[in-house]
């Protein structure tokens, strides 16, 4: 997980046109419950105690725009956990939250890096190795969390795009998370692969097409129609 | 003759203190002559020394009777044919001051003036007799059946009787003309008498010991000797007969004339409606078996007489004053007082003890007879030596009150098992202490466990307070899986997780023991809000919880987890184990009790 402080926009900067995110409203009045830090066995009481997680991450890493976590190692950190009251999620416990939870509340968990991992091994998967069943230690996996749906962060760049009269010309995918020209967007210092995969829903609806190739994703550039 | 019995809790019959029972049956049906007898033809028949106690099975407060043994004459046997139950026939003599004093409590209707009792027996009488009289002549065999009392023209085809003899039902018209003729022959046989309602109602009024007065009607006065006069067919049969030599019609004696007289006074466990007349024959069908045994310990009961026993004089006391006690006595009565007084008043004591248990165990009889200062005398050592061994005060059990399982009659012992331990489990605890930190209501041994007991624990009470004759596990749990059939005040539970089985009252349901676990975890949070967790509190602990109730810690965490099953309550795993909170998921924030808007800091 990056830093987030280094992400967050300066207070005294005016804030961003979307959604506004305070500290206070991040956390719910649950995350000082000790029994929130518990998967709750009674179905229903889980159902609700999911919903509240799952309403928890969102907010948590879009406010601090994390798009990946590693798992195992993010696990054990805030959100997972509360310093506060000393308590936090077991492993198990964190994964479920992570998968069946935003799973519930439809947002999508892509696997991006890593080993296969599934919920419930405990960071040990099962593979087929000359034929037989070998345990193997996972190390480490990467997940991308959309708390944003492609359509939407697609959306966003297209609105962008005509509010600053940039129809028709060459936009580098560098200058649009990096460069000072989309500087107050949401998608400013969003993550390469999110970004891509926008574009690429933009393609297909002819929006827009990749003219050149760089080295590297981040030197391509993008022709909006 | 026919009484009320009073019932403990679990619908089994009060027994007097020396009353003992002898046998149980099941599923028993009773007669009156050959007519069954509405509501009670599914019950339980208990033969005690003393007496027959019936109590039905569907509703046993209201459809319960006892009769004194001393009343039966006679009895027969029928041994069952075909589909027709085996039947014991229990001829029933006619109440009378000499017959019916084995019970005490008879002896207020007996002293009631005559006038009160003729002024009930007009009210009741009548109509009874009046539908006795009428019979119907069976189309196919020319039998002459009696018409049931309380039918009514309007009846359907299924609530003829059917023919006592071939079982035919008749047509509904051949009973209309029974009634209608015999209601013709009454009112020719009135209007020769020349009074409204001479034959019937009159010949009841007077009281039995003055039966010469003016309108008897139906009787004949010879030479010293009375006749009956059948109203059918007019024989004149002798006064003991209870139905027509003739034509087997019943007659209005004198006799059945002073049962109802006694039985119509108002005593303080009213009669019920079914027996309020009087029976001369009582049958029991035995539907389901067991009526050779019944039969057996009724004859042993017959021929032992134990009533008797009750009027017979007490053992004498050994109370013939020595010298030396008369010494003893002279002496006590001087003030002595310090150490030597405290001395002299224990060695008396001694003294006395040493007296009634050297003449209470000089032999069994005397033993019984001073039963009473036994338990005097045990009261004041348990008194003396506190037994700290044992954890409870259980309520006892006579022993006798079982008889032992013997193949064909396991079941009715299992339902004695069962009303037994209801009884148990119900009856209050002759303690002086509780052992339970809870103070409320511990009256009963359930209510001292907190109302809620494992098998297991049962067992162990429930064959300690037995003593002897101890029932095997097994039976335990049959006779528990019996509460519910037997509609016992109390019910098993058996627990999701564990499987175990608990018995615990039937007024306490899940919602309740719930409510109450509910109270306990919620004052504690606010015992110990303050700025604790953010002003949530703390979580209990199972060990907390079976404390506070008077739990095992075992059914205390069944109980909580009962409670997160019906979502009043969440669990916190923790280093310190599982801490039970109330359940603040799915609430609307600002019923959630710590939260001010705090900001986490989060490192």
């Amino acid at each position: 997980m990056s830093d987030p402080d280094q992400l967050a926009p300066p207070s005294s900067e005016p804030t961003p046109p979307t959604e506004e995110t305070s500290e206070t409203s991040i956390y719910p009045p649950h995350y000082t419950f000790p029994p929130f830090f518990t998967l709750q066995p009674n179905l229903s009481t889980r159902a609700h105690q999911l919903s509240l997680w799952s309403t928890l991450l969102t907010t948590y890493l879009r406010h601090h725009k994390i798009f990946r976590l590693k798992i195992p190692s993010d696990l054990s950190k805030p959100p997972f956990s509360n310093p506060a009251i000393n308590r936090s999620l077991r492993l198990e416990d964190a994964k479920t939250v992570l998968f069946e939870g935003l799973k519930e509340a439809g947002v999508v968990v892509e696997k991006v890096g890593g080993m296969e991992i599934g919920v419930g091994t405990g960071g040990v998967v099962q593979r087929l190795v000359g034929g037989t069943k070998k345990e193997e230690e996972v190390r480490e996996m990467e997940v991308v969390v959309w708390w944003k749906r492609r359509e939407e962060w697609a959306a966003e760049v297209l609105r962008w795009v005509e509010e600053s009269g940039l129809r028709g010309d060459i936009v580098a995918i560098w200058d649009l998370i990096h460069g000072d020209v989309a500087y107050f967007t949401e998608f400013h210092g969003m993550d390469i692969y999110v970004l891509r995969k926008a574009i690429e829903t933009l393609e297909k609806r002819g929006k827009c097409k990749t003219v050149m190739k760089g080295e590297g994703e981040e030197w391509a550039s993008v022709k909006f129609y | 003759m026919f009484r009320r019995t009073d019932l403990t809790p679990a619908n089994r019959p009060v027994l007097q203190p020396d009353e003992d029972l002898l046998q149980v049956q099941e599923s028993v049906g009773l007669y009156s002559g050959k007519q069954k007898i509405p509501n009670y033809q599914n019950g339980a028949i208990y033969l005690t020394s003393h007496r027959l106690l019936y109590i039905s099975n569907t509703s046993a407060s209201t459809h319960n009777i006892a009769l004194d043994l001393s009343s039966i004459r006679r009895t027969e046997y029928y041994a069952g044919f075909l589909k027709s139950s085996p039947k014991i026939t229990l001829h029933l003599t006619a109440p009378s001051s000499s017959t019916s004093d084995a019970s005490p409590r008879n002896s207020v209707s007996e002293t009631t003036s005559p006038a009160a009792s003729s002024a009930g027996t007009s009210r009741i009488g009548t109509p009874v007799i009046k539908r006795q009289l009428t019979n119907w002549i069976c189309p196919i065999c020319s039998l002459s059946n009696p018409v049931p009392e309380g039918f009514s023209g309007a009846a359907r085809k299924e609530d003829i009787p059917p023919c006592l003899a071939c079982g035919i039902r008749p047509d509904i018209s051949v009973l209309e003309k029974a009634i209608v003729e015999s209601g013709v022959s009454q009112l020719s046989l009135d209007s020769r008498q020349g009074s409204p309602h001479p034959l019937r109602s009159s010949s009841f009024a007077p009281p039995p010991d003055a039966p010469t007065a003016g309108s008897d009607g139906g009787k004949d006065k010879g030479k010293g000797k009375e006749f009956v006069v059948c109203p059918l067919c007019t024989f004149h049969n002798h006064p003991e007969v209870p139905t027509c030599e003739m034509c087997n019609t019943a007659l209005p004696t004198s006799s059945t004339a002073t049962a109802a007289t006694t039985k119509s006074t108002p005593s303080p466990p009213p009669v019920p409606e079914e027996f309020s007349k009087p029976i001369d024959i009582l049958k029991l069908s035995f539907r389901s078996g067991g009526s050779q045994e019944f039969l057996t310990k009724l004859k042993e009961a017959l021929v032992q007489r134990k009533w008797i026993l009750r009027s017979a004089p007490a053992a004498p006391k050994p109370n013939e004053i020595t010298k030396a006690d008369k010494d003893r006595a002279e002496e006590a009565r001087k003030p002595v007082i310090g150490i030597a007084g405290l001395e002299r008043r224990g060695e008396d004591v001694r003294k006395k003890n040493e007296d009634v248990m050297g003449g209470a165990f000089e032999d069994l009889e005397a033993l019984k007879a001073r039963a009473a200062d036994m338990m005097q005398v045990a009261t004041a050592f348990a008194a003396q030596f506190p037994d700290e061994s044992l954890p409870f005060h259980l309520p006892t059990i006579p022993t006798s009150h079982a008889p032992p399982p013997s193949g064909s009659t396991s079941t009715a012992f299992h339902h004695t098992i069962a009303r037994q331990i209801a009884d148990f489990l119900l009856s209050p605890i002759p303690s002086r202490r509780t052992y339970t930190t809870t103070s409320s209501s511990n009256d009963t041994f359930l209510a001292s466990q907190g109302g809620t007991i494992t098998l297991p624990d049962l067992y162990a009470a429930f064959n300690r307070s037995r003593g002897i004759d101890l029932i095997s596990p097994s039976d335990l749990a049959a006779a528990t899986a019996l509460f519910e059939t037997l509609s016992l005040p109390v019910r098993i539970k058996k627990f999701k997780r564990s499987g175990a089985i608990v018995v615990r009252s039937v007024l306490e349901d899940d919602e309740k023991t719930e409510r109450r676990i509910l109270g306990f975890v919620t004052r504690v949070r606010k015992a110990e809000a303050g700025d604790r967790n953010w002003g949530w509190g703390r979580g209990v602990t199972a060990v907390e919880v079976a404390r506070q109730f008077g739990w095992y810690l075992g059914v205390a965490a069944e109980w909580l987890e009962m409670c997160e099953d019906r979502g009043s309550l969440c669990r916190e795993v923790g280093g310190e184990g599982v801490l039970w909170w109330e359940n603040w998921f799915g609430r609307d924030v600002k019923e959630v009790p710590g939260w001010s808007g705090q900001v986490v800091e989060v490192a």
